[in-house]
């Protein structure tokens, strides 16, 4: 038999960590496992992180990301912990459900009254089930009969397969239904779907044995290399008796909501008489008195921590409400004292970087600012009961950018700022500043240009950029943009320009030959832009002019110059335009 | 001499009055700023600054204040500090385009060297071969005649600085023998001989 087909590929993230589903979460992370099948080893999964999630166990391959594969906790039904034997290292087993249980097939019984083609489970145990009805005509059918049928069915199995073929073709009326459909359109039969067969057996996974296993029970088998083991188990057999809670209680099993009810009907007793009897009763008086103020106290703190809790799951609810529609990611759920912890912090901050902070290309983030956000982030989505990360867990994380291959990266400036900033462009931070001042240059000479044409008032400015509108341009803080800034300036990209008024950067034009300075091209096409623009506005003046008075019958004694064409050389050829305007009412 | 003094169009960029921290920016900062002064300085034919960059000495007539200054631009509302214009002008020492009147007072200002002394006593030479005044004692009024009618002076000469042209035969005629100072009874300079 082969159980191979349990592994499935999983789909991992861009900072080596693996997709969770909905409502899917970390429980344990382990590093150096290797994976068995039966007996033998897995080629290619020897080396690898353990994730175990509420729903599934995830091998991440250390070496060959593509290695990675899952199985569901659901396929589960025990395991069993081997301790370290010699040089053997202790390894955890895990009983597959075996095929019979897995592979029910539908099977058809015809109604005996109707016709109609129904389905029952092959599984189907007639002790304890009830029959099924008949879904078109309602009528249970005949046990003996239904009986008949599977154990008819179960003798055949092969021959079915073999008469149904790949494209959708119906066995039993020959109807061609789309290759996705299920079941026959026409006649209902299940369709034996070959695709989906195909995509299970994808997992090429290669044995150093033959797949053998002890006692005919199908498992898999574990290896910790550097311990762990006893964790894992733990925590397994919890999710396992968890999820077989949970079947149970789906089914109806469970009597929710129940109250155990106690009276707790104090008797207070009083005593009277004398001598050490009386004494003896007081004394015992006493101590149930104390015992209950003891105890009434620690119940209000029991009450505290409920209601704790309680405010926990709140705030909790809110963060979910105010992610709702964004891309979560997944909190990280991992001890401390991992060993993986930092790498795993570090795979989670470079996730939430690349996620939220750094979404264009030249965004950076300093360390500090990082750290802050961070935080804040973690208490965002996580409500206040999170544990937020101290700053020597958070240096060590961000240090492991370079070693784990993350798409984020670490950048030093002289200065001692360390900045987080995306991994693909290294070093041309400068070229998008100058890139920035050119086109700030630009518009500085159309506004110029502009003011000139129209006489408003002179502009006083000089097209230099301050330090703070270059970091608000960019989204940058001060300290990275004054780094950027004289890094630039070494290289001799761009000039400073220091005036009472401020300090004010440049490109460099110093080494532009007479023909660099010429901006005539520039200055032209600027005029022509401006001339259009004042066209419009005249154009709509007169509209509105006309719009206002067109009702305006008894004195219509006002005329419209023909519009001229502008002429180019003059200063400002729109204002002329206006000019040809009589407006004499 | 109407027309004004174009400057570059660099004179108007506003870096271009700030000391840049750059070196490789700076010389060449230095350098434009030194190829200004020249160009400055020839076309107005002013053979000496002062420190601060007035023009000190011109063969011209017009007013200092009618030139336009060079170490500042109103336009765009920028100057040179007095810092950086003495590094301009040791620039252009150093690069042997100026040099300072006295060097143990060098706020007496500087001598520019758009025409190199040599090319300066080339010029003179000539002007007094051609002249046939060769072994003539002559007085240095009568080498920069302002008002010479037969215009046989190069307009180049006209209106020297005196003590410019006493330093352009001290050091560069009299060095190759070709002249003679002649010092009158007050110990000043009352001729010049040139052979």
């Amino acid at each position: 038999m082969n159980y191979k087909s349990i592994w499935r590929p999983i789909l991992i993230n861009r900072s080596n960590r693996p997709i969770l589903s909905n409502g899917e979460y970390n429980v344990l992370i382990i590093d150096n496992t290797g994976l068995y099948q039966g007996k033998s080893k897995i080629i290619g999964r020897q080396n690898g992180r353990l994730y175990l999630t509420n729903k599934r166990i995830i091998y991440f391959d250390n070496d060959k990301i593509d290695n990675s594969i899952g199985v569901e906790l659901v396929n589960i039904v025990s395991l069993e912990l081997i301790d370290r034997f010699l040089r053997s290292s202790p390894k955890v087993k895990l009983f597959i459900k075996s095929t019979e249980s897995t592979k029910i097939i539908s099977i058809n019984w015809t109604c005996k009254i109707c016709s109609f083609i129904n389905h029952i489970k092959s599984n189907f145990d007639f002790n304890e089930d009830e029959l099924p009805k008949c879904t078109s005509c309602g009528i249970k059918p005949n046990k003996d009969y239904l009986r008949e049928v599977i154990r008819d069915s179960n003798q055949k199995p092969t021959t079915k397969i073999v008469q149904s073929s790949s494209n959708g073709h119906c066995p039993r009326c020959t109807f061609i239904n789309h290759p996705s459909i299920k079941f026959c359109e026409m006649c209902g039969t299940e369709l034996v779907n070959f695709n989906e067969e195909l995509k299970e057996d994808l997992l090429d996974l290669e044995l150093l044995g033959d797949e053998i296993y002890t006692d005919d029970k199908p498992y898999i088998k574990i290896s910790f290399r550097k311990g762990g083991e006893k964790k894992f188990y733990q925590e397994v057999a919890n999710l396992i008796d968890e999820i077989s809670w949970e079947n149970i209680k789906n089914k109806g099993g469970v009597n929710q909501n129940g109250i155990k009810i106690n009276n707790n009907e104090t008797e207070s007793r009083k005593t009277n008489g004398a001598g050490i009897h009386a004494l003896e009763q007081i004394g015992e008086l006493q101590r149930i008195q104390n015992e209950v103020i003891l105890s009434t106290s620690l119940d209000d703190i029991e009450q505290l921590m409920f209601k704790y809790q309680d405010l926990l799951k709140l705030s909790n609810s809110f963060g979910l409400k105010q992610n709702a529609n964004e891309f979560v990611i997944p909190p990280l759920n991992i001890k401390k004292s991992s060993s993986l912890y930092h790498q795993e912090l570090s795979r989670h901050i470079s996730e939430y970087l690349v996620t939220y902070k750094l979404t264009t290309n030249s965004s950076m983030i300093t360390s500090q600012d990082l750290y802050a956000e961070y935080n804040r982030f973690l208490v965002g989505s996580q409500g206040f009961g999170c544990e937020l990360i101290d700053s020597n867990d958070f240096l060590k994380s961000i240090e492991m950018f370079e070693t784990l291959n993350l798409p984020v990266t670490l950048r030093d400036y002289k200065s001692g700022l360390v900045v987080v900033a995306p991994r693909n462009l290294k070093h041309i931070y400068g070229e998008y500043i100058t890139e920035y001042l050119k086109k700030q240059e630009h518009e500085f000479k159309y506004l110029k240009m502009r003011s000139e044409m129209i006489e408003e008032d002179e502009l006083n400015e000089n097209y230099g950029k301050t330090i703070s509108q270059i970091s608000k341009n960019f989204n940058w803080s001060y300290n990275i943009t004054i780094e950027e800034l004289e890094k630039c300036i070494e290289s001799g990209l761009i000039v400073i320009d220091q005036s009472i008024s401020g300090t004010f950067y440049y490109i460099n034009k110093f080494t532009y030959i007479d023909d660099d300075w010429d901006d005539s091209t520039e200055i032209e096409e600027i005029k022509l832009q401006l001339i259009e623009e004042q066209k419009l506005i005249t154009q709509n003046l007169k509209s509105e002019f006309e719009l206002k008075y067109q009702n305006d019958l008894i004195k219509p004694n006002y005329s419209f110059g023909t519009i001229r064409t502008p002429i180019s050389h003059s200063e400002s050829p729109s204002l002329q335009d206006l000019a040809g305007l009589n407006f004499n009412i | 001499m109407s027309k004004s003094f174009e400057f570059p169009k660099i004179h108007s960029f506003p870096p271009f009055y700030t000391k840049q921290p750059n070196q490789t920016i700076l010389n060449q900062q230095l350098e434009s700023w030194m190829n200004i002064v020249l160009t400055y300085c020839e076309f107005y034919k002013i053979t000496s600054l002062s420190i601060d960059g007035i023009p000190k000495f011109k063969s011209t007539t017009e007013e200092n204040n009618a030139l336009p200054p060079i170490f500042s631009n109103d336009e765009i509302k920028r100057n040179c500090n007095s810092e950086f214009k003495h590094l301009i002008l040791q620039h252009l020492i150093h690069q042997h385009k100026a040099e300072f009147i006295n060097q143990k007072k060098p706020e007496l200002g500087i001598y520019i060297y758009w025409r190199s002394l040599v090319g300066w006593s080339d010029l003179l030479y000539q002007y007094v071969d051609k002249t046939g005044q060769r072994g003539a004692i002559l007085t240095i009024y009568e080498l920069t005649q302002p008002d010479d009618s037969e215009g046989y002076i190069p307009q180049e000469l006209k209106n020297l600085d005196t003590e410019f042209l006493i330093k352009i035969i001290k050091e560069v005629l009299v060095k190759q023998g070709k002249a003679q100072l002649l010092i009158n009874e007050d110990n000043e300079i009352g001729g010049v001989k040139i052979v």
